[in-house]
């Protein structure tokens, strides 16, 4: 009966525990907060993930379940990132793009480090629309706001405060001494803006993929990264997707106009010289599950060093 | 790892409960029994890997009641359907996800609304989210709606084309307590009991043709609170520590200042016993526990609360069903 569960048989089996893939000597890390999507895979959270640079957290992303996501980085490889994620440093976050599955965490990334002692803002850069999304969320969070501020807890007057910084065209979005960030832009459904984000520290240079197809600018935006984390979707195994419409036809048409087939990523990859490919927001639908069965699939087109990621992995 | 992020670690901010999970889900409900209640979340503010935010369904004739949306609630689900041997596979679809009962808007309950407003449509469901709760929860629900515009715009209009319906909600706010919702299936009625400021803060009784379940929302014991526990077969209750309060990580700095705030939220172990006693609940079952022991143990609060309590008592854990 199991087997038949309508998100997929993925759901159903964990990954495994989270990996140290940092290189010695490294001082900016990447861990992968949620590698799941819109199916409500236990194993894997929404889509997050955090940068950091001298114990300061870049976040990218707020998927479901954030706030705990966050906590089972910090509390991984024997807290190894524990001092960086703090709520009080919890404070930046680049959102990829306006679908759901990555801002359903938002209201707990606005409010939680808050009532954790967070007294800064939350400074949210994303495409047009945030700022319409954050709006809307401390208004619909008022009744929380108002107990929590003037009942006898008595929070903080500012931790609970954001600030939409929208991105109005690619290019620089946010420089300080620690890293430089840069959005570029690639197609996902009808979305006018979809952000890939570019990020350069003093030893590293990390590229994140919005969902969303390949495109010359991708390529470009990707050159030479040390670390490409890149969402993928089964060209194999396309007819047990749950979405998409009902006749293989459909699928094809419009799961492709959202995401990418592992041939393209491949070449993407190789083009651009990536160093390290690391998979996230993976769309496998294999039936039995194989958490590695994607990753096998870009293989046959691809021979770099390439790795399917998992909730707390770090880079 | 470097001896300072070792020191930062230890005294980690979110407690020690962080590192311990409580184990796997059990079945505790009565051989026949038609009503069952799953407990989606059995956490609360704090960051607990181990326990998604606060949350739980009552399921009867394969329909599900939801209380309360915490973090993570749409992964807490499948998570409930895939325990058991998938007891509550077909109760627990997204197109089954229809009437949820909130019991107060502390944001810990209410910061899974959007998951749960949005990704069972994406997944398929067309019939609108009910959501039952205090005055405000049309506020919460209506700009939920405004905030998430982004997506709501590209599924409906973009390549997905998603349907026109599953994405909407139908809000009915409590103004007064009362009986708030009967079917076929069940009766709903909410109480109010004290917690902080909240003008309303509601526990639900909810009586189906083989069981009484009660479930409250955070907050102080007090006469409506027995009167809406009485002779219930399960009472879910939310508890905070007495004696490890010293250890809370909120309601100020000094011992003196976290019993005046704490205490205007919560409930003692000695409080629960006395009412639940008083009540004659059958069975008692503790959700959204501030335990605050050092070195964590998860039973610790639960055997705070037997000193108290002769009757029988547990301490939840995502997914049990009882």
């Amino acid at each position: 009966m199991i087997n038949s569960y309508w998100a997929g048989a993925e759901c159903w089996l964990d990954p495994g525990p989270p990996r140290m893939f940092a290189p010695p000597g490294i001082e900016t890390f990447v861990a992968v907060a949620g590698s799941g999507n819109v199916p409500p895979n236990p194993f894997r959270r929404g889509p997050s993930a955090v940068i950091v640079v001298n114990e300061t957290p870049y976040l990218i992303d707020a998927g479901e379940g954030i706030w705990r996501s966050l906590i089972n980085v910090a509390t991984a490889h024997d807290g190894f990132l524990s001092s960086a994620l703090v709520p009080k440093r919890m404070s930046r976050l680049f959102l990829t793009h306006l679908h759901s599955d990555h801002t359903a965490g938002l209201p707990s990334l606005m409010l939680f480090p808050w009532t954790h002692g967070k007294t800064d803002p939350l400074e949210v850069h994303g495409p047009i629309g945030t700022e319409r999304l954050l709006a809307g969320l401390q208004e619909a969070y008022h009744a929380d706001l108002h107990e929590r501020l003037y009942g006898p807890e008595v929070k903080n007057p500012t931790g609970w405060k954001t600030v939409a910084h929208e991105i109005l065209e690619p290019g620089l979005v946010y420089e300080d001494d620690n890293i430089k960030v840069e959005a570029f832009h690639h197609q996902h459904g009808s979305f006018v803006q979809n952000f890939g984000f570019r990020f350069t520290t003093h030893d590293r240079v990390i590229v994140w993929s919005g969902d969303g197809q390949v495109s010359d600018s991708f390529i470009e935006a990707a050159r030479d990264a040390d670390l490409f984390f890149c969402e993928l979707h089964t060209v194999d195994t396309l007819p047990n997707a749950a979405w998409g419409g009902d006749t293989i036809e459909e699928k094809n048409r419009i799961i492709w106009s959202y995401h990418m087939k592992p041939a393209e990523l491949a070449e993407l990859a190789s083009k651009a010289n990536v160093k390290k490919l690391v998979l996230i927001h993976e769309c496998g639908y294999i039936e039995p599950y194989n958490h590695e069965g994607l990753l096998q699939e870009l293989k046959q087109f691809y021979d770099g060093e390439v790795i399917s990621s998992r909730d707390a992995d770090v880079f | 790892m470097s001896e300072k992020n070792k020191k930062a670690f230890l005294p980690y901010w979110a407690g020690d409960q962080v590192q311990v999970s409580p184990g796997p889900p059990r079945m505790l409900a009565p051989d026949g029994a038609k009503t069952l209640t799953v407990v989606l979340g059995s956490g609360a503010v704090a960051p607990n890997p181990h326990r998604f935010g606060p949350s739980g369904a009552i399921v009867v004739n394969d329909t599900p009641y939801l209380i309360d949306a915490g973090e993570g609630v749409w992964r807490g689900l499948t998570k409930a359907s895939l325990a058991h041997d998938g007891l509550l596979i077909e109760a627990l679809h997204p197109k089954k996800i229809k009437n949820i009962f909130l019991t107060h808007l502390h944001s810990d309950h209410t910061v899974g609304l959007p998951a749960l407003m949005l990704l069972p449509w994406t997944a398929g469901n067309s019939e609108p989210l009910t959501v039952f709760g205090p005055v405000g929860t049309r506020k919460l629900v209506d700009h939920l709606t405004e905030a998430y515009h982004g997506d709501l715009a590209e599924r409906l209009n973009g390549p997905e084309r998603k349907n026109k319906t599953g994405w909407k909600t139908i809000v009915h706010e409590i103004d007064d307590t009362g009986q708030v919702y009967e079917d076929e299936n069940i009766k709903v009625e909410a109480f109010h009991h004290r917690h902080g400021s909240f003008k309303q803060n509601f526990l639900y009784r909810f009586t189906t043709s083989d069981r009484v379940i009660v479930w409250s929302g955070d907050g102080q014991s007090g006469d409506a609170f027995a009167d809406a526990a009485k002779d219930a077969d399960v009472l879910f209750s939310e508890l905070t520590t007495v004696d490890n309060l010293k250890n809370a990580v909120w309601g100020g700095t000094s011992f003196e200042e976290k019993q005046e705030i704490i205490w205007s939220y919560h409930m003692k172990p000695e409080e629960l016993a006395k009412m639940a006693s008083e009540a004659n609940v059958k069975r008692l079952v503790l959700i959204h526990e501030c335990n605050y022991a050092e070195p964590f143990d998860h039973c610790a609060l639960l055997d705070e609360l037997k000193r108290d309590y002769a009757g029988e008592a547990f301490s939840s854990r995502d997914s049990d069903v009882f």
